[in-house]
């Protein structure tokens, strides 16, 4: 089970999709080649930045693949699954000795999404980060501040406090 | 017709394209020619070393562009001033933007679903400043097989056992959050 939400279906990737000759035209095949592409540089390089529709729907592959992982390196389906996804064979034995271990004990999902600004005037597209948890590199908003003294958030919270109280007690709110 | 015309236009681009090749043909020396309208400037280098190709009109007609799509009618100006200043563009430059705040630490506009986008330019070039300082062969094409530890200038190697070392060559930026420093905080530390 996923642990983000996803889409009810894949999305139909124009790149995937269209005609080309670099192998990447070829349909629905075409379109998983291409999602193995990202999956691959994700696991090398923790953090990557591209369109939001490559990078969300990489994000449910690299999930699951992290969490077949987790059978271990001598499970052979899990071997099997690790086989397609990274082409570049080094990464395996990150994934069964590094991604694993350190995603053993979580309980929220492996990876985390972000949206870049858009240039004036933008368009439809939007530019993302795609990164995995728990990795090298410094974080991508540094001091994030924290809003739970504000006005509006403490009076909501005392609000909440009322009405968990008031229902316990069962009078009618 | 006015494909024909449009044709013509064609070919007269291809003419001045291939100016100098006519210009050599005419009054270079083995043609016997006089340059009495040459111009009195020393040719470029590049134009010295290109070999010297006799014109043809088959090298005109073998261009791809002489055979290229061409607009068959003429644009009616309600159509080019709709597509100019039309509802598109109105709607794409002239609607306010409502979703825009700014950010609190450098006061940059951006979306509000969305990131700083001058505060992630520092923490993108001190990522691939990290990166580049691991041997490039080994970080695409023999990564390493545990968790991999980023020293900087004064800091203890020691402190990461069990993990690849990686030296940066400089001291570790002051915006970096202090509480990653640590070696535990909170609960479950």
């Amino acid at each position: 089970m996923l642990r983000f939400g996803i889409r009810n279906r894949p999305r139909r990737l124009s790149k995937a999709m269209g005609r080309k000759e670099d192998g990447h035209g070829t349909g629905p095949p075409g379109r998983l080649e291409r999602m193995t592409i990202i999956v691959n540089s994700l696991v090398r390089h923790e953090r990557i930045e591209g369109s939001h529709q490559y990078m969300d729907e990489a994000r449910g592959y690299t999930e699951r693949l992290l969490q077949i992982a987790a059978q271990g390196d001598k499970n052979h389906e899990a071997m099997d699954v690790a086989n397609y996804w990274l082409k570049d064979k080094d990464l395996i034995h990150k994934l069964f000795k590094v991604l694993v271990p350190r995603y053993e004990n979580y309980t929220t999902c492996a990876t985390r999404m972000w949206t870049l600004p858009v240039e004036y005037p933008g368009g439809k597209n939007k530019t993302s980060i795609l990164e995995l948890k728990g990795n090298p590199w410094p974080p991508v908003v540094p001091n994030p501040r924290n809003n739970s003294k504000s006005l509006i958030n403490v009076l909501l919270h005392n609000a909440k406090k009322d009405y968990r109280s008031a229902s316990k007690d069962g009078t009618p709110v | 017709m006015t494909n024909l015309a449009t044709k013509c236009r064609n070919v007269i681009r291809l003419l001045h394209r291939h100016c100098a090749a006519i210009n050599e043909s005419l009054f270079s020396k083995s043609n016997g020619l006089h340059p009495a309208l040459a111009l009195d400037v020393a040719a470029p280098p590049s134009f010295k070393q290109q070999p010297s190709k006799p014109f043809s009109l088959n090298d005109l007609f073998a261009d791809n562009i002489f055979w290229a799509a061409v607009p068959k009618k003429r644009r009616s100006y309600a159509k080019k001033w709709t597509r100019r200043f039309g509802p598109d563009k109105i709607r794409k430059f002239m609607t306010p933007r409502i979703n825009l705040v700014s950010c609190l630490e450098c006061g940059t506009w951006h979306e509000r679903h969305s990131i700083c986008g001058s505060c992630y330019e520092k923490v993108r070039e001190e990522t691939k400043a990290m990166q580049s300082s691991m041997n490039p062969e080994e970080f695409h094409y023999n990564h390493p097989r545990s968790e991999v530890a980023y020293v900087f200038h004064g800091e203890d190697a020691n402190d990461h056992p069990d993990k690849y070392i990686v030296e940066v060559d400089k001291p570790r930026p002051d915006w970096w959050p202090k509480h990653m420093l640590t070696k535990g905080h909170g609960k479950y530390s």
